[in-house]
């Protein structure tokens, strides 16, 4: 299955997809696959939570959302959607998240069998926390990589950054692959693509998706686009030197691709290995 | 009296003759060596001199407006040239350099704290490093004269070359000639940022009010980088909140970042290029400095104050 990706991050698209009415059946491609939302707070996820389920129903999907005490409801009525009319209609499912981490299979096989073209599913990082080990939250993560790649399906899973709460964990499960308000991070076999800004905010997110990222290059060189990447500071620059460490350490190269003039004003002064070289834009 | 392996040294002289009889054997001396000779001067000085020594394949020669345009960068790039050259096998490097001393008294003090600054950065490279640093008593400022004197270890002049007593080392020499730091007046934009979440939208409000100066886009996005690098050591090593000013004239965009912690009082800091494993607030402030035409910091009323100054054109 094709693989549409988040091509910006979450502020712009919120700022782009105004549709109120249904457009077509076909799958949303900014929500498809198996994304990790890096939140701030609940304000932030309850945004991006509305757009992403106004987008399923848009596209005559299923959607179900992992709800815990019937928060979801609550969540999504404060941002205008009518959520009993999409409860009774059946194309919105608030499903335990115990019933998503036992055979989340079964939930999606039982709507298209309901003859729903398409599934998609939210799934908070902290229910995994709470009813998984750290082995079964792989084995959990694994198989929703599986049921995207096998059926007409598609996973938020969505990670609350407040407090101390680590990342590393979600971000290794999603190879790298996250987004957030400022950031997304875009691994593919052989190119991983930044969009957005790095600083001091989300630099520690930055170093855990490319470390990631690093961690899934099968080849002796890790090649990064920046040519989304509108900002990058010191902080940012060392998160990707960071990010990078081990797969240098065991030898491997890295190319920067298209840095912006922003950020080759970073990279210019920073003093970077002999394994880390840039690669200006051609045309 | 050296610093490390540089041996720096201030000519002073008031006529031409003076000049050319104190350089050309020193550039002569070098040559014959086998150094690495770096000769940095106005037309002018590089007329007398390449009459006095004629064309010398092992001399390189720059004009004082590109090699002295802008003080933090000159020393970056004194140090990465005398790294080339060593790693290129050079077994010395002697630089003779002039610099335009008919600039603003801001930017006088930044050429001071450089030729104090240099005393530290080239003294730390295996091979012996000489410098002459050209004083034309008819043309600089004898203010400028006397305080230069204390960067310098050495003096030369026609009675001689003996140790400097006055010499200042650059932990001593930098508050000497610092400039206190002053809020702008009539910021465009004013912000308090309380955490690091804050940073994005300021970026794009300091973006717009600084597009308002007569800077170019690439001028812009340096101040960009510049300010927020201090912002970032602001929120991490500072404490919040953090506030801001910005302002804007037609000619200068300046922008002040102010957070209540004690700030840090090394001299030095951010002055010298930071190690390669550096990940403190050192290289922030160093890349500021690289990118801004000022940075000044200290204490003020309301807390620890860095400002950062970017002049068009």
């Amino acid at each position: 299955m094709p693989r549409v990706v988040i091509r910006t991050p979450v502020g712009q698209i919120l700022s782009v997809r105004q549709r109120s009415e249904p457009v077509d059946d076909r799958p949303s491609g900014d929500f498809d696959g198996h994304q990790l939302l890096m939140h701030r707070n609940a304000q932030e996820r309850g945004a991006v939570l509305t757009e992403w389920v106004l987008d399923g129903l848009a596209h005559h999907e299923q959607v179900i959302v992992a709800d815990d005490a019937g928060e979801t409801h609550g969540v999504l009525a404060d941002h205008g959607v009518d959520v009993d009319a999409a409860l009774t209609s059946g194309r919105l499912l608030l499903a335990s998240p115990e019933a998503c981490v036992e055979d989340h299979r079964v939930l999606v096989d039982r709507a298209l069998d309901a003859a729903h073209r398409r599934v998609r599913l939210a799934f908070r990082i902290e229910f995994q926390e709470r009813l998984l080990s750290d082995r079964e939250g792989d084995e959990f993560e694994a198989s929703l990589d599986e049921s995207v790649g096998s059926r007409p399906f598609s996973v938020l899973c969505q990670c609350g950054l407040e407090g101390d709460r680590p990342f590393d964990a979600p971000i290794r499960r999603h190879h790298g692959r996250m987004y957030s308000r400022h950031l997304s991070a875009d691994p593919g076999p052989d190119l991983t693509v930044l969009r957005g800004e790095v600083d001091l905010s989300n630099a520690a997110s930055c170093t855990a998706a490319v470390s990631a990222a690093a961690g899934s290059c099968t080849g002796g060189r890790f090649r990064i686009d920046l040519s989304g990447l509108e900002f990058l500071g010191v902080a940012g620059c060392r998160s990707i030197l960071d990010g990078t460490a081990e797969f240098r350490r065991n030898g491997g190269s890295v190319s920067l691709l298209s840095p912006t003039s922003l950020s080759q004003i970073v990279l210019g002064h920073v003093d970077l290995p002999a394994s880390v070289t840039i690669e200006p834009a051609s045309w | 009296m050296t610093h490390g392996s540089y041996v720096h040294d201030q000519l002073l002289y008031d006529t031409d003759e003076e000049l050319v009889a104190a350089v050309a054997p020193y550039v002569a001396a070098g040559s014959e060596a086998g150094e690495t000779v770096v000769v940095s001067t106005t037309a002018p000085v590089a007329e007398l001199l390449h009459r006095a020594l004629g064309h010398d394949d092992q001399v390189v020669h720059l004009r004082t407006e590109d090699a002295y345009a802008h003080p933090p960068r000159t020393l970056t790039t004194f140090m990465q040239m005398v790294r080339d050259h060593v790693r290129a096998g050079t077994t010395g490097f002697r630089i003779v350099g002039q610099i335009d001393w008919d600039v603003s008294p801001e930017r006088q003090r930044e050429w001071l704290r450089h030729e104090s600054l240099v005393n530290r950065a080239l003294g730390e490279f295996a091979i012996p490093i000489h410098g002459l640093c050209l004083y034309d008593l008819r043309s600089v400022p004898l203010d400028v004269i006397a305080a230069a004197a204390r960067a310098h270890p050495h003096h030369v002049d026609l009675c001689g070359r003996r140790a400097n007593p006055t010499y200042a080392p650059p932990e001593v020499f930098l508050p000497s000639v610092a400039t206190p730091v002053e809020l702008p007046a009539d910021p465009a934009v004013t912000l308090r940022l309380r955490e690091p979440s804050d940073m994005a939208s300021f970026r794009s409000a300091l973006t717009a009010a600084s597009a308002e100066s007569r800077l170019g886009p690439a001028d812009v996005d340096a101040f960009v980088v510049a300010v927020f690098e201090i912002v970032t050591n602001a929120l991490l090593h500072g404490e919040p909140p953090v506030d801001i000013r910005l302002a804007v004239t037609d000619g200068r965009i300046s922008c002040s970042v102010t957070d209540v912690g004690s700030g840090f009082d090394d001299p030095l800091a951010g002055h010298l290029p930071p190690p390669e494993d550096a990940t403190g607030a050192s290289y922030g402030l160093w890349l500021a400095r690289q990118l801004c035409d000022h940075v000044t910091s200290g204490q003020t009323d309301d807390g620890f104050c860095v400002r950062l100054d970017l002049l068009a054109g």
